[in-house]
């Protein structure tokens, strides 16, 4: 190796020093303080034995289902058929594609079937449309809205 | 070495380490796969393949970083160097599976051009937590290819090697990159701390492997030689310089090798033509002074490869005194036949 081409090695690798452990530094300062996978993966769980709503797509079939004193509600949601988006995720609200009054409620793979929590302030009463809102969010685009009918 | 291009002649060694690379790289791939299949069956096998993928191709990127600091701080690491372009080659091409797969399942889906999607469906360039780490990887890959194409030694020849080497040291620029997608991507979207910490480990061992061996040189670079006469500089004692080895001696500007072979010392360009390895950390092989980085191989005499072949070195004068062994290190013109200095 020339005496320049070694210089310029170890000049470039002294600048390397600084800005690599800097770059590493600042992904990890900026990781989101909330658990992202935890929060949109949560573990599978069984089907709770009520189907109180059921809207049939032809890709996918999506339904609420609660327990039989009705104190825990779930959403299921069945691929019938591999999705086009890797992953996505899901987010109820009272508004179609309003996605900033919407609550996020997990997220889903192309395939399988998925059973995501629903919380205590979701009221899957009869009288209400409920909507849901698949979400693709490494393109940042809705794909899809599914509207339970009362 | 070669006077033409002609196909690749695959030696014992060259074999063993081409396999040893497949095997490992096989055998990571499927131990990966086969775990998360187990602990994660939800997961698809393109996503598979593309996780896979992309920590073998990081994996092997730090261990080709690596091996250029470690040769020079160890000549034990020395055969791996020999085989490094192979690695190489094989690191972009589990790259580009990565790569190709996460554009395939990404962005070939939709109605806009895949490429176009890359660099369209997230425009946060000003957010760091939510930066397109995708881009990043895709300009990474890019470097890669040019280097895998221009890989074999007829681009060495054609484009001179100060522009090869020029355009391979754009892997640093690329490992800059990888880090930071690896860091604004998966670790994102992760909680488990082990990404960080491998990328954090692997990134610390490639820049203090770095910083040794460049400081080891630049002091080697550094050493002063005041004991002058007649252009004459003295440089060491016979005995300090073994049989068919050489020793190294940086006067002015460049690092001449002075080779002791059959009773006799010669003093040539330190320089290898083919990539700008170090002759003097080789040794003679067939009365030929051989370069430790790809077997170019040069008399010591005339610093001219053995015909067929065209390659030359300058070479310098030496002479001994009392034991005491002084270089002139002006150089001769490339390939001058210098008789050395009797023992």
């Amino acid at each position: 190796m020339m005496k320049r081409l070694r210089k310029r090695h170890l000049q470039i690798w002294m600048f390397l020093a600084f800005l690599l452990p800097a770059g590493i530094l600042v992904g990890w300062l900026t990781v989101p303080k909330e658990p992202v996978q935890a929060v949109l993966q949560p573990e599978t769980s069984t089907p709770l034995p009520v189907v109180l709503k059921r809207s049939d797509k032809q890709n996918y079939t999506a339904a609420i289902r609660s327990s039989t004193d009705g104190l825990r509600l779930q959403l299921e949601w069945i691929n019938k058929i591999a999705l086009q988006y890797p992953a996505a995720t899901i987010y109820a609200g009272t508004t179609s594609k309003d996605l900033n009054k919407a609550k996020l409620i997990g997220r889903i793979e192309a395939r399988g079937n998925w059973y995501l929590p629903l919380d205590s302030t979701f009221k899957a009463t009869s009288g209400n449309t409920d909507h849901f809102i698949l979400y693709d969010f490494i393109h940042h685009q809705v794909i899809d809205t599914i509207n339970f009918k009362p | 070495m070669s006077a033409s291009y002609e196909a690749v002649g695959w030696n014992r060694q060259k074999k063993f380490y081409d396999w040893l690379i497949a095997g490992f790289c096989i055998l990571y791939l499927a131990v990966f796969i086969g775990f998360t299949a187990i602990y994660n069956p939800q997961c698809t096998f393109e996503t598979m393949l593309i996780r896979s993928a992309g920590t073998l191709a990081i994996l092997l990127l730090h261990i080709i970083l690596a091996i250029g600091p470690l040769a020079r701080i160890n000549k034990k690491f020395l055969p791996l160097l020999y085989n490094r372009r192979h690695l190489g080659v094989t690191m972009f091409t589990i790259a580009l599976v990565h790569g190709g797969f996460a554009i395939l399942q990404f962005h070939t889906l939709g109605n806009v051009n895949p490429f176009v999607s890359l660099f369209t469906s997230n425009t946060q360039y000003n957010s760091i937590a939510q930066f397109p780490f995708q881009a990043l990887g895709f300009f990474a890959l890019l470097i890669f290819l040019l280097m895998a194409a221009t890989s074999h030694d007829f681009w060495l020849h054609n484009l001179s090697p100060k522009i090869w080497k020029a355009l391979h040291m754009f892997v640093y620029l690329a490992y800059l990159l990888i880090i930071l997608h690896v860091m604004l991507g998966v670790v994102q979207y992760e909680t488990n701390p082990v990404f960080v910490i491998i990328i954090a480990v692997g990134a610390t061992t490639v820049i203090l492997l770095h910083l040794a061996a460049g400081i080891k040189e630049v002091k080697k670079d550094s050493q002063l030689f005041d004991r002058t006469d007649q252009g004459f500089s003295y440089v060491c004692n016979v005995f300090e310089i073994e049989e068919s080895r050489a020793k190294i001696f940086c006067i002015g500007v460049e690092r001449i090798a002075i080779y002791r072979c059959e009773g006799r010392l010669y003093a040539v360009h330190n320089v290898c033509k083919h990539q700008g390895g170090p002759l003097g950390e080789g040794k003679i092989l067939d009365g030929c002074i051989t370069c430790p980085w790809h077997g170019y191989q040069y008399l010591p005499g005339n610093g001219q490869s053995p015909p067929p072949f065209k390659e030359k070195v300058s070479t310098y004068d030496v002479r001994i005194k009392d034991e005491k062994v002084w270089l002139n290190p002006t150089p001769y013109p490339e390939g001058t036949e210098r008789p050395g200095a009797m023992i």
